[in-house]
């Protein structure tokens, strides 16, 4: 049985009026890349900010490497590399002097693998990190997350700021790497294409709640993509029992279903329409179809 | 297609607007403070000692303190109401229209702002303080703060550099055209604008300077809009690369090293810093002090190091903008002890250190002022500092080393715990110190004003031992409560009780304290409450990074 490294047990938080987190419930495990997908807003780097103990857990618990991140931040957070949203770093630092500091802190930061971080990710020791690019910046978050060798890399919203050839060739890499050193990685994006490319897990999260988790082939491989074509044309949407999401116009419709396709297939025929392709949808899709539907059940109650 | 035309006089109208609509509240607000403060205190004074305004020579100190009350008071919301000049650097419209309207509305507020206040203190006191001289005062002030700060540069560091240097150059132009400074009334400047009217030349020069600031205001923003704009930190990094740096830095010993070393490179290097540059300023005037204010002088510049020490202290305990544990540094891994400790370790680094640059600064006041024959005589200083007796050269020593310890211990008592509530964050840190103030203001001044004489001093004596009571019993809740939840150690406690012993012993070397309560009651209550900082600092960081 795999170790839990991060649980969050029934989670709630709210922000005056606004329910940020409802009861999340979710465990990472070790070895694992754990992504949290979701749209902005959703609450995603309220429960990242939940696991390093900036948040107080009110409603529900948090557990990393089984200790509460509020009561023991030393022992929780020397063992975990952050890159926050923000790329918050002290301005006035330069990037030799950002090396330093944090070396402070890890007793497992290895030199010559920040070294070669460093020049990796193309950062002048004497620039200060006020003047580095936004890329840049996300870099040296990255570097000093990076380098004690962590065993449990958080990172939020990796991706933002980086340009395209690093977020594909190095992020992707590095991830991968870490994952395969048996090491723990959770991070959030918004990227689907990214986290569809690099994760094991996934959970999904629309409005504070849990929508969906899981082993990442097990969600591709339980929702199908079926695109049916209908007698008539459809004025309104059909009504389909399975049928998470259903966009087109006219005679064709697209249909996201989360298994059930037996069922779905039925109801098709029975509405005069038949199924033209069949297909697995990508994580994108199902996102879509999901927060779209979550968001249609919301406005409805 | 529909065009709307748009003129420079619908630009200014719009950028007009924008000034007030973000502003109205604040200037407002602004105005309701100051005329409310300035009327409880000059009430309390007048019920006191039955003062009177108009035409003596307190009336016009009176007027000076209520000035500056009102310029920072206003001119914090006029600074507010301008909002950040960048983001209309991309407006399709000249930089003269953006500067001139800005400028106007910020003149116009002050003056009128000024003008209400001042009237309304006039119709209460019966002040007959003038209205148009201070007020175009006011407003240039106003319009040569924005011509700074719209042209120099977009950091407040620099801003700030800025506006010291104008302030020194001018206070030192100031002080060669109208001679020697004398603390006990305000003569020079002040007179001709502020109590001789205002005539039809004073108006001349309110207009070429109005002018000149508006022309100087939009060069400097043209400059900073298209990028080449004076930037001070350009020549700050051109200092820095003068100094050699060592190749490689060793690694820190420890994490709380580094913490340390964090804290003083961000903020606690300020404080040292900032008693530099009012020290050379003080070293500026120092020749042109009169030889009968000399020991006043050393007064007054031995309490100036008090008093940015506590503005710096607000400063020492921000942790981000908005008062919260930013990602970067409640991220650190390092117990809630540990990073309070850094911060209580830098603030009473900067406070060591920045008496130790005042200790220098006023030696070369003293020799300053022996080269002119200006020295003061060890009698007049002693009485200046409130020493408890005339004292003999051989006990004077002592009794300043008494003095010492216990100025340093309230300082550090200060700044510390300004420090450590700023670190709980902007609403709490605010709420506490508020009720401090207001409790302490409200009971003292509001039994000036409600209770009749003979009540006055039984409910003063009874709010005072109240008040002390209940500070006391908070700051021992506050150990109470960082020692159950593991935040200190019995280290910390015997801290505590050194600093408190050092510090009553100093009181007792300097002032000679007695068996009647009221010599000794005051004192032993601050000394216990000058280590409270030793127990909120760890208290603050646990409350505001685990939100």
């Amino acid at each position: 049985m795999s170790e839990t490294v991060v649980e969050f047990d029934r989670l709630s938080r709210s922000f005056g009026a606004k329910r940020a987190l409802n009861e999340v419930t979710l465990r990472v495990e070790r070895g694992s890349v754990f992504g949290l997908v979701g749209e902005n807003g959703a609450g995603k780097t309220t429960l990242i900010r939940h696991a390093i103990g900036l948040l107080k857990a009110k409603q529900g618990s948090v557990r990393v490497f089984q200790l509460d991140p509020v009561r023991h931040p030393k022992e929780v957070l020397g063992r975990i590399g952050y890159l926050s949203e923000d790329r918050d770093l002290p301005d006035w630092m330069t990037v030799a002097q950002l090396m330093r500091y944090n070396q402070a802190f890890y007793r497992g930061w290895d030199e010559a693998f920040a070294e070669q971080l460093r020049e990796q990710f193309e950062l002048d020791p004497k620039q200060q990190v006020k003047k580095l690019s936004r890329g840049q910046r996300a870099r040296a978050g990255l570097l000093i997350a990076l380098a004690h060798r962590p065993e449990l890399l958080i990172l939020d919203e990796p991706s933002s700021g980086l340009d395209p050839v690093v977020r594909r060739d190095i992020l992707s890499a590095i991830i991968r790497t870490v994952a395969d050193e048996g090491r723990t990685v959770l991070f959030s994006s918004h990227l689907l294409e990214e986290v569809e490319r690099v994760a094991d897990q996934v959970a999904m999260i629309h409005s504070g709640r849990v929508g969906l988790n899981g082993p990442l082939p097990e969600i591709l491989q339980e929702h199908k993509r079926l695109v049916l074509r209908f007698g008539e044309p459809q004025l309104a949407e059909p009504n389909l029992p399975g049928a998470i999401s259903c966009q087109g116009t006219g005679r064709e419709w697209t249909v996201l279903c989360n298994g059930g396709v037996e069922e779905l297939r039925v109801a098709a025929s029975k509405c005069g329409a038949e199924i033209v392709d069949e297909g697995t949808p990508t994580l994108d899709e199902i996102f879509l179809a999901r927060a779209g539907s979550q968001t249609d059940r919301q406005g409805a109650s | 297609m529909n065009h709307v035309q748009t003129g420079g006089m619908q630009q200014a109208r719009a950028l007009a607007w924008e000034f007030w609509a973000r502003g109205w509240r604040g200037q407002l607000l602004g105005l309701a403070g100051v005329i409310g403060f300035a009327s409880l205190i000059y009430g309390v004074f007048s019920e006191i000692s039955d003062l009177t305004f108009r035409g003596t020579e307190t009336g016009r100190s009176l007027h000076f303190g209520f000035y500056s009350v009102t310029l920072f008071s206003l001119g914090a919301s006029i600074l507010a109401a301008w909002g950040v000049p960048r983001r209309r650097y991309t407006l399709p419209t000249s930089s003269l229209v953006i500067v001139a309207s800005t400028m106007v509305c910020s003149m116009v507020s002050m003056f009128v702002l000024y003008a209400l206040a001042a009237t309304a203190l006039n119709l209460i006191f019966d002040a007959g303080w003038p209205i148009w001289g201070p007020g175009l005062v006011a407003a240039l002030l106003i319009a040569w703060l924005q011509t700074l700060f719209w042209s120099i540069s977009n950091t407040r560091g620099s801003q700030l550099a800025s506006v010291s240097s104008c302030v020194m150059i001018l206070a030192s132009w100031g002080v060669l055209l109208f001679g020697a400074i004398k603390f006990a009334s305000l003569g020079g400047p002040t007179a001709v604008w502020f109590h001789e009217g205002v005539s039809a030349s004073h108006l001349g020069m309110f207009s070429l300077a109005s002018m000149g600031l508006v022309g100087v205001g939009t060069v400097g923003f043209a400059s900073l809009r298209c990028g080449s704009g004076i930037e001070v930190h350009r020549i700050v990094d051109w200092a820095c690369r003068l100094i050699p740096r060592t190749a490689r830095a060793t690694p820190f010993s420890y994490p709380t090293t580094a913490q340390f070393w964090m804290e003083w490179r961000e903020r606690g290097y300020v404080m040292p810093v900032g008693t530099a540059v009012i020290g050379a300023a003080v070293l500026l005037i120092t020749p042109f002090v009169a030889r009968a204010d000399s020991s006043e002088f050393f007064g007054a510049i031995s309490a100036i190091l008090f008093l940015p020490a506590i503005v710096i202290g607000l400063f020492l305990g921000a942790r981000s903008p908005d008062g919260l544990f930013a990602n970067f540094n409640g991220s650190r891994p390092l117990t809630d002890s540990q990073i309070a400790n850094a911060v209580l370790k830098s603030a009473t680094v900067g406070v060591f250190s920045s008496a130790l640059v005042w200790a220098v600064l006023l030696g070369a006041v003293a020799l300053i002022l022996a080269l002119f024959g200006r020295l003061p005589s060890l009698q007049d200083v002693s009485h200046q500092l409130e020493l408890s007796r005339a004292p003999e050269v051989a006990y004077l020593g002592i009794r300043l080393l008494g003095l010492v310890a216990l100025a340093l211990g309230a300082i550090w008592g200060v700044v510390a715990l300004m420090t450590s509530l700023v670190l709980a964050g902007k609403k709490v840190g605010g709420v506490v110190m508020c009720t401090l103030f207001g409790v302490w203001i409200g009971g003292g001044v509001g039994s000036e004003l409600l209770l009749s004489p003979e009540a006055q001093d039984t409910f003063q004596r009874v709010f005072f031992f109240s008040f002390v009571a209940l500070t006391l019993l908070g700051n021992a809740a506050g150990f109470a409560a960082a020692w159950r939840l593991k935040l200190i150690s019995h280290k910390t406690l015997l801290m505590a009780v050194g600093i408190v012993a050092v510090m009553f012993a100093g009181a007792h070397l300097a002032f000679g304290l007695t068996s009647d309560p009221e010599s000794y009651v005051p004192v032993l209550w601050g000394c216990l409450l000058a280590p409270s900082a030793l127990a909120v600092a760890p208290l603050a960081v646990w409350w505001n990074r685990h939100r």
